[in-house]
């Protein structure tokens, strides 16, 4: 994901005060300006670790980092690579891990050696022991050190697959144990549950509207996480393994072009709303789109329907995650809904105001829904 | 099951010396007349089976337990949590000595947001069970 990725829309700032909670200055050096409510979110992703935080009068700070290394022999040709330049790196006994999207910079420009990534499939990458201790070091540096003592933290973790057989415990009980360690009170949230939670989805009943009943989508890189929700309450939760991560491969298998390409084009020039047959890259990614779009819907109708899942009236769908980036989604979300058998009547599909954020801002509004609930 | 109503063959253990001379003076006792007909055997097997029943181990999501503890929680059979806690505890452990050219990481994108929203769902959230 590029920088254009990240910088998304602001949403809409409304002056209205809302009810204070205590505040505490941070002591992370980029922090220390700024007055905090307690209460972290973080969404440890498989491209990009989100940490947000919220300030007295309601803005939301992100912190975002790469999950990306990239791994350097040290030897005097490395060290006056690292001289010259302003990689941020980390080093490691008789190894240097370049950092974040530096990693990326990197391997482009030698053209050797590949990237490791620390997370795979939306949880730690079991195989890479060492790269789990560098991805801590990592995480420490972007979320820093808890406000007031025990300050509640909530990390986003994935629902378990409908699709492949993948238990998601351990990693929760790692990350918890993690963040326990570095002084938070740590629990792990459902990570469509955070887009609920950022985005509050309406559902229009006979009686009123029911505030924050509907389904949230989070469209990851590794994942697509899905949640039928009830007055905040989760109802019924579920991963799907194919989503960004696979789509790029795709495009990438049936075009022959590289996929760090097929990336730059879908950040850059996709858009689902048009058929352009003359690009082949923005072809396949549309077809690829679709055809991940289709799966989503397919999955949510079987699980809801096996489940007898019931919520009176018209739900609404909220939308957020890097995948569901590109221009006209959420119209080709609404096309194939009306095509499927899908068990809800939908009054609305809304794309998030701050998709890339919405995952640890949810997260972020649960740790203060905590420390509020602690001090009652 | 016709020994049910047996005492030489009484299916279920013995009673104490103290329980069996109650028995005795009771069953000396003269009959009370039978206003309904009730199937004892019947009644008998239907109580065998609700307690065999009862004891049956639960089983739900693929977790089998082994009977309830005191306070009346099912107990997992094969419950690895401490061992797993043990293990996640270890992989989070610093092993090399590190050193970075960095103190805090990642670029930052401020977001606003309606802060009534915000508030009503942190509302909501508040007053529900984790």
């Amino acid at each position: 994901m590029s920088d254009d990725i990240l910088n998304v829309e602001e949403g809409v700032q409304t002056p209205e005060e809302g009810v204070q909670t205590p505040v505490a200055e941070a002591p992370a050096p980029a922090q220390n300006e700024k007055k905090y409510k307690p209460g972290v979110g973080v969404d440890v992703g498989t491209s990009n670790i989100v940490v947000a935080r919220q300030t007295e009068d309601g803005t939301f700070v992100n912190r975002f980092h790469r999950d990306m290394l990239y791994p350097l022999d040290v030897s005097e040709e490395a060290v006056d690579l690292l001289d010259r330049s302003d990689y941020l790196y980390v080093k490691v006994g008789k190894k240097y891990y370049i950092v974040g999207e530096d990693a990326l910079r990197l391997v482009n420009a030698i053209g050797r050696g590949e990237v490791v990534r620390p997370m795979q499939d939306g949880i730690l990458n079991p195989n890479l022991k060492e790269s789990s201790e560098l991805l801590f070091y990592i995480i420490k540096a972007v979320v820093g050190d808890p406000i007031v003592p025990n300050e509640p933290l909530r990390f986003s973790v994935p629902a378990n697959p409908v699709d492949r057989d993948l238990d998601n415990k351990f990693h929760e009980m790692v990350l918890k144990s993690f963040f326990t360690q570095m002084g938070y009170d740590a629990k792990p949230v459902n990570e469509a549950m955070c887009v609920a939670y950022d985005c509050a989805p309406m559902a229009k009943t006979d009686e009123g509207d029911m505030p924050l009943t509907g389904i949230a989508i989070s469209c990851g890189g590794g994942m697509t996480n899905v949640a039928l929700c009830l007055k905040g309450m989760n109802l019924n939760a579920f991963s799907i393994t194919k989503s960004g991560d696979y789509i790029d491969e795709q495009a990438s298998k049936v075009t022959g072009v590289q996929a760090s390409k097929v990336i730059k084009q879908k950040e850059k020039n996709l858009d689902l709303g048009s058929f352009d047959m003359s690009d082949r890259v923005l072809a396949a990614l549309r077809i690829y789109y679709q055809e991940t779009i289709n799966r989503i819907i397919h999955h949510m109708t079987t699980e809801f329907k096996s489940t007898n899942a019931e919520v009176d009236g018209e739900i609404e769908i909220v939308i957020a995650g890097g995948t569901s980036m590109p221009k006209g989604y959420c119209d080709m979300f609404k096309e194939c809904l009306e095509d499927s058998e899908f068990p809800f009547d939908v009054w609305q599909v809304r794309h998030s105001k701050s998709p890339f954020y919405s995952v640890s801002q949810g997260s972020c509004i649960r740790a203060q829904a905590d420390f509020r609930k602690k001090n009652k | 099951m016709d020994g049910r109503n047996n005492k030489n063959t009484h299916p279920y253990p013995k009673r104490s010396l103290c329980n069996m001379a109650d028995y005795r003076k009771k069953s000396q006792e003269p009959e009370l007349p039978q206003q309904n007909n009730i199937d004892l055997n019947a009644l008998a097997d239907l109580i065998a089976n609700k307690v065999s029943g009862s004891i049956e181990l639960p089983q739900q999501n693929g977790i089998i337990y082994r009977g309830y503890s005191p306070d009346g929680e099912p107990v997992n059979a094969f419950d690895d949590t401490s061992s797993m806690d043990a293990l996640a505890k270890s992989m989070v452990v610093q092993r090399g000595e590190k050193s970075s050219n960095f103190e805090d990481l990642g670029g930052v994108k401020e977001t606003k947001k309606d802060n009534n929203q915000t508030n009503n769902t942190i509302d909501l959230l508040s007053d529900l069970e984790d």
